[in-house]
């Protein structure tokens, strides 16, 4: 009987201390994500990933516009539809200029053609297509941090 | 153990639901709620709720703006009617089809400032404590359309506000005072070139409601019309406008200019009118308003109705008892007069500002009947400044030095009536006094000395006071007793000043200005500023009367019998004063 | 298949002694090996004197001021990830490293949170110090050998301010400008103080380079002796015999034997008394007879006890960091004073002082305070020795009769700078006048 009331005594014991250093391994658990997620700032401090355009700004049918800062191409093939190319070459990252024949990147000479592929130089890759999003307010969101295989146009409202 | 072990499990709990409550709170923004609540309103279903940013870039600078996290609408017309902070922006410029601010490049606090980077209210508002740019809400904004777009060469539309502002600037003669680069310059007032890079917009108001609330000493009056709250916060957007530094310079302003601003006309030929309008603080034929007396001075018009500001003198008999020139100069300079003056300097008149003035003042003739009785005489030229009880508490008395007599203290009058005639008909040179000898008649100066004689001795038995002679200088019939009986000698300046600073500081200041430490617990009538250079040389401030006053004290004033001093002393100060007051020491 | 059990089992017991060296059982030679095998706890001796872990003893208040630090530091490490020292004016108009702190609490998750517990853990280490050499003097326990050790805890309290002070800067907002800038206007008073004050700040007044200074000091250069000091203090203590007690506490009331967990006694001379590991501790001889009797392992009990306080610091300080935020004003400015300008709490009882008189309250009183308490052990020894007054030795026991003067004039002298911070943080507004908190709102630091 004695025995059995000292086995009991002592699982609960082990029960509680247990409980306890569970419930502080939990604890860890979520510091450390908490953590982790600390360690990335919320919004990039740099130039945003994302920026709109309002839809009376988009190039004529057939036009293109180029965008410097965000480093982006906006066409627009008909009435409705535009896509968004990327002018970050794929090879090293250096802003690549439009010339008649497509894009050509002024530092390691890579060659692409006016959808991006590529046709000479260095470059691994197709420039990068960006997805496009309509936001209410007569707006559409370009993402540069996107890529879409070429070709993908969006329907614009 | 056990008990240890419970406890170590309770404080495991607790810790585990603080961790808890500490990364919902970081999780738990307002952004998140109302992008979802403003998604469900516009019917849309695929959408990410996410930080809305705009890094506005002006030359030098990137402001980082999340404030369209929560006015995710801001831009959408179809957000019109929504709830805050949903709803769409209203239209900035009145009268164009598409609103030129796109909101996706310059964000809000370009115009509404607060926290640009804060996402929860209170801080992305700017209302926690000693945060610089609390938010500007509405028409007060207009104050930051100048941080990009340029004034200085047209009227911006769309900030009617901040104009009207720019207008009562001129209108309520704040430029008498403050310095605001480009628009007026005197050093009388805090410069306010700067005012809203300084400055909250609160801060401004209250400091024109109240402008002993901020600056404790403030010398500024407070003006009547800090009660029309549209009037204050005009002026307000406007000063908060006034930021020294800028987004954009002149010349890469975006435009917006729809109306050209007059240019700065001055009057070139004097006339009533123009004197009228500037009196006024009105535009004249195209002139900026750049006038305003009337906030100060009040005028009466031939009917004897009174109109205008509390806080200079009456201007009704200007002309008449200071005469044009005297007006003129002290336009120009005040403190040329009236040593202690507040009066702003107005130089920047020209001669034909000047004369259009005079001319203007020059047309008001109220006078009052020739048989007009005492009470009557007083309550029309004399309450505003000596008060309704005679106790020289007038309503515009608080801004006067020295302050108007107080003729409540008998004892005063008792001992100098006589010389009260000459005071009204001649004047008090070196302060607000002016000479009525032009607008009264003798004999009703003598109804008004009667009047005030009889209102300030009634109840009260005589009052006698000891008379005593200015000692004569090398008289040997006249010994100075207190000086071991020597020959009193002429007054030395040096010893003079000596005796002052151990005897008369204490009131009068080192300086001799009045300013003494003593005179702060002083209330009325204050110390006599005795460098005041025109007060001191009039006739009527003869050295008899010096030696009297500091012998004897003066009677109804805290100014005490100094009978402990010597004959010798006393000429010794009274030459250490007029030497400070003679032509070579100004 | 029982071949693979087996394997398994050989498997995990070699993995397990890779981990500890001792085994999981309750005998006295596992108790022992847990303690002195195990980097962390063997600072701690295996065994210890039972009234070690009772709460009356300590109230914890030392450990709580060593939990703090532990916070702070780890706190403090994460906060750097997100900060610059710097005063340049950054893109959008203010100076870097309070945009940092506007970073903090808007763009970095939970950035907000480990900004108030640093804060928060900052003011609550240089309380708990107070509050830990008040028990120390109270309890007589920098007597009796420790009269060294209470001078290395002086100076550690001194490092704690000086840490908490070069801390406060950093948010570079009107708070810790006018706050620091007070701080070392009342360092110019002392002898040689303008000479120090340069030194700290670089420059004639506080500016970017106090700020560079004062980082360098928070972050490294300070903590870095604090842990050396702490080092000492816990190795003094150690080798001064554990915790200060009277020489016979055989009357004391303790803890019962069962509540520090069941030891077996797998001895082959199954004497309890002859185990008992015997510590190498100051004094004539090894403590045998009814000293051992007192004495318990260290095992569970006093490891369990600790974390209880551990848990309950933190889990206050989560609750103070998740109920009120750290202060932030406004971008320091050094053209618009606030008005009043208060030093942290810390330095309040100080300004206060000074505000009545410069050298006074600025060089004599503090010196009194700082200088005459660190050598209070020695001023009474010496008196002791010229008056020939033996005194029982008394260490380890509260409010000790003969020694009521020293406590009564110590008690005096908390309540004396207590009443000072009050009047400093409560009853001060602008121009310094007196005000009351509860007509006027208290505002210009102090926090």
């Amino acid at each position: 009987m004695a025995k059995t009331e000292k086995d009991g005594k002592s699982r609960r014991e082990l029960i509680t201390l247990g409980s306890a250093f569970g419930l502080m391994g939990l604890a860890a658990a979520g510091t450390g994500g908490a953590l982790f997620k600390y360690m990335f700032p919320v919004v990039s401090y740099g130039t945003p990933q994302k920026f709109l355009i309002p839809l009376d700004d988009l190039p004529d049918v057939g036009d293109e516009l180029i965008f410097d800062d965000m480093k982006v191409v906006l066409r627009r093939q008909t009435e409705t539809e535009v896509a968004a190319i990327s002018l970050v070459c794929t090879h090293l990252g250096c802003t690549v200029n439009r010339v008649e024949t497509g894009f050509q990147c002024p530092c390691h000479g890579s060659q692409y053609d006016s959808d991006g592929l590529v046709v000479g130089g260095p470059a691994p890759k197709t420039l990068p297509w960006l997805e496009i999003k309509n936001v209410p307010g007569g707006q559409i969101e370009v993402d540069t941090g996107t890529s879409m295989p070429e070709g993908t146009f969006y329907a614009v409202v | 153990m056990i008990k240890d072990y419970r406890i170590l499990f309770i404080l495991a709990l607790a810790g585990f639901v603080l961790l808890g409550a500490s990364l919902f709170k970081a999780f738990d923004q307002d952004f998140t709620k109302h992008q979802k609540n403003y998604y469900k309103q516009l019917d849309v279903e695929d959408y990410t709720v996410e930080i809305k940013q705009v890094n506005v870039k002006t030359p030098g600078k990137v402001l980082i703006d999340r404030c369209q996290s929560c006015h995710i609408g801001a831009s959408n017309p179809d957000a019109a009617g929504f709830e805050p902070p949903l709803a769409a922006h209203p239209p900035i410029v009145p009268g164009v089809e598409k609103d030129p601010h796109d909101f996706a490049k310059i964000g809000c606090v370009v115009c509404h400032d607060g926290s640009g980077r804060d996402l929860d209210i209170h801080a992305a508002h700017g209302e926690l404590h000693g945060w610089p740019a609390p938010l500007l809400k509405g028409e007060i904004a207009q104050a930051n359309c100048v941080r990009c777009h340029a004034m200085e060469d047209g009227t911006l539309a769309g900030a009617e506000h901040y104009v009207k502002g720019q207008e009562l600037f001129l209108e309520k003669a704040c430029w008498g005072c403050h310095t605001i680069a480009g628009i007026s310059s005197s050093s009388q007032a805090p410069e306010l070139t700067d005012a809203g890079g300084k400055f909250s917009f609160d801060y401004l108001v209250e400091s024109m409601v109240d402008p002993s609330a901020n600056i404790a000493n403030s010398k500024m009056p407070t003006f009547g019309w800090v009660h029309d709250e549209e009037t204050v916060a005009a002026i307000a957007t406007y000063l908060k406008g006034q930021q020294k530094d800028r987004l954009r310079s002149a010349d890469s302003a975006p435009i917006g200019y729809i109306k050209p601003k007059s240019d700065l006309a001055r009057i070139d030929s004097p006339s009533v009118a123009a004197g009228r309008s500037l009196f006024a603080g009105a535009p004249y034929e195209g002139s900026v308003a750049k006038g305003g007396c009337v906030n100060c001075h009040a005028i009466r018009n031939s009917d004897g109705d009174l109109a205008g500001g509390n806080i200079g003198p009456e201007l009704t008999w200007t002309i008449r008892s200071r005469g044009s020139k005297y007006v003129k100069e002290h336009i120009v300079n005040s403190r040329s007069h009236v040593a202690d003056s507040i009066m702003p300097t107005f130089k920047d008149y020209n001669d034909a500002e000047l004369e259009s003035l005079v001319s203007y003042l020059s047309t008001l003739d109220y006078k009052l009947g020739s048989k007009t009785d005492g009470p009557k005489l007083y309550d029309t030229y004399c309450v505003s400044c000596h008060g309704e009880d005679l106790n020289g508490e007038g309503k515009i008395a608080a801004m006067l030095d020295p302050l108007p007599r107080d003729f409540s203290k008998y004892q005063f009058v008792a001992s100098y009536d006589k010389r009260f005639k000459d005071s009204i008909r001649d004047g008090v040179k070196g302060t607000a006094m002016p000479a009525w000898k032009d607008i009264m008649s003798d004999q009703q100066i003598e109804t008004l000395v009667g009047f005030i004689k009889d209102k300030s001795l009634s109840g009260h038995d005589g009052f006698r006071r000891m008379e005593v002679t200015l000692p004569a200088i090398g008289d040997k019939e006249r010994q100075d007793y207190r000086n071991k009986g020597l020959v009193v000698e002429a007054g030395n300046p040096e010893d003079g000043h000596e005796a002052f600073q151990k005897f008369c500081t204490s009131c009068h200041g080192k300086l001799a200005n009045g300013k003494g430490p003593n005179a702060y617990d002083l209330e009325h009538p204050l110390p006599r500023n005795l460098i005041n250079a025109a007060f001191m040389n009039q006739a009527a401030v003869n050295d008899a009367r010096l030696y009297e006053s500091i012998l004897l004290g003066v009677a109804g004033t805290p100014m005490p019998a100094h009978d402990h001093l010597s004959d010798q002393t006393i000429l010794d100060i009274i030459a250490f004063i007029r030497a400070n007051t003679t032509e070579e020491a100004k | 298949m029982n071949e693979l059990i087996e394997m398994a089992k050989e498997f995990g017991t070699k993995l397990y002694y890779s981990f500890f060296r001792h085994r999981l059982d309750n005998t006295g030679l596992t108790k022992s090996k847990i303690m002195f095998s195990n980097v962390l706890l063997h600072i701690q001796p295996v065994k210890i004197h039972k009234r070690s872990v009772k709460f009356k003893t300590t109230m914890g208040l030392g450990l709580i001021t060593f939990y703090l630090f532990l916070i702070l530091s780890v706190t403090g490490i994460l906060l750097m990830f997100h900060y610059v020292p710097s005063t340049a004016i950054g893109p959008d108009g203010l100076p870097d490293a309070y945009s940092r702190m506007l970073n903090l609490r808007s763009n970095v998750f939970w950035g907000g949170f480990l900004r108030n517990m640093h804060r928060w853990a900052a003011h609550g280490m240089v309380a708990f110090v107070a509050l830990h050499m008040l028990r120390v003097y109270l309890a007589g326990a920098h007597r009796g050998g420790r009269e060294f050790n209470w001078v290395i805890g002086c100076i550690l309290g001194l490092l704690t301010v000086f840490l908490s002070y070069t801390g406060y800067l950093l948010p570079w907002d009107q708070l810790a400008f006018w706050g620091v800038k007070v701080g070392t206007e009342i360092a110019k008073i002392a002898p040689g103080g303008a000479l120090i004050r340069g030194i700290l700040l670089g420059d004639t007044d506080v500016g970017s380079e106090a700020l560079i200074r004062f980082y360098v000091l928070h972050v490294a250069v300070l903590p870095a002796v604090m842990g050396f000091l702490i080092a000492v203090h816990f190795f003094r203590i150690r080798k001064d015999g554990g915790l200060a007690k009277p020489a016979d506490t055989s009357k004391e009331k303790q803890i019962p034997d069962e509540e520090f967990g069941e030891v077996k006694n797998n001895s082959v001379f199954k004497s309890a008394r002859s185990y008992k590991l015997v510590e190498i501790v100051k004094g004539k001889e090894p403590k045998v007879n009814e000293e051992v009797d007192q004495m318990m392992f260290a095992w569970p009990k006093l490891i369990v006890r600790e974390l209880i306080v551990l848990l309950g610091v933190v889990a206050f300080l989560s609750l103070i960091s998740v109920l009120f935020d750290a202060p932030l004003e406004g971008p320091a400015d050094p053209n618009h004073p606030t008005n009043p300008s208060k030093a942290p709490w810390y330095f309040l009882g100080l300004q206060e002082l000074v505000s009545y008189h410069g050298f006074i309250g600025g060089i004599v009183i503090p010196g009194i305070l700082a200088a005459g308490v660190m050598v209070l052990p020695y001023i009474e020894i010496f008196f002791e020795s010229f008056t020939k007054t033996y005194r029982k030795n008394i260490p380890g026991v509260w409010f000790a009769k003969e020694r009521n003067l020293e406590n009564a004039l110590f008690i005096g002298m908390y309540l004396f700078m207590l009443s000072l911070i009050i009047i400093g943080v409560y009853f001060r507004g602008q121009n310094w006048d007196t005000i009351y908190p509860w007509v006027h709102e208290v505002t210009g630091g102090g926090h």
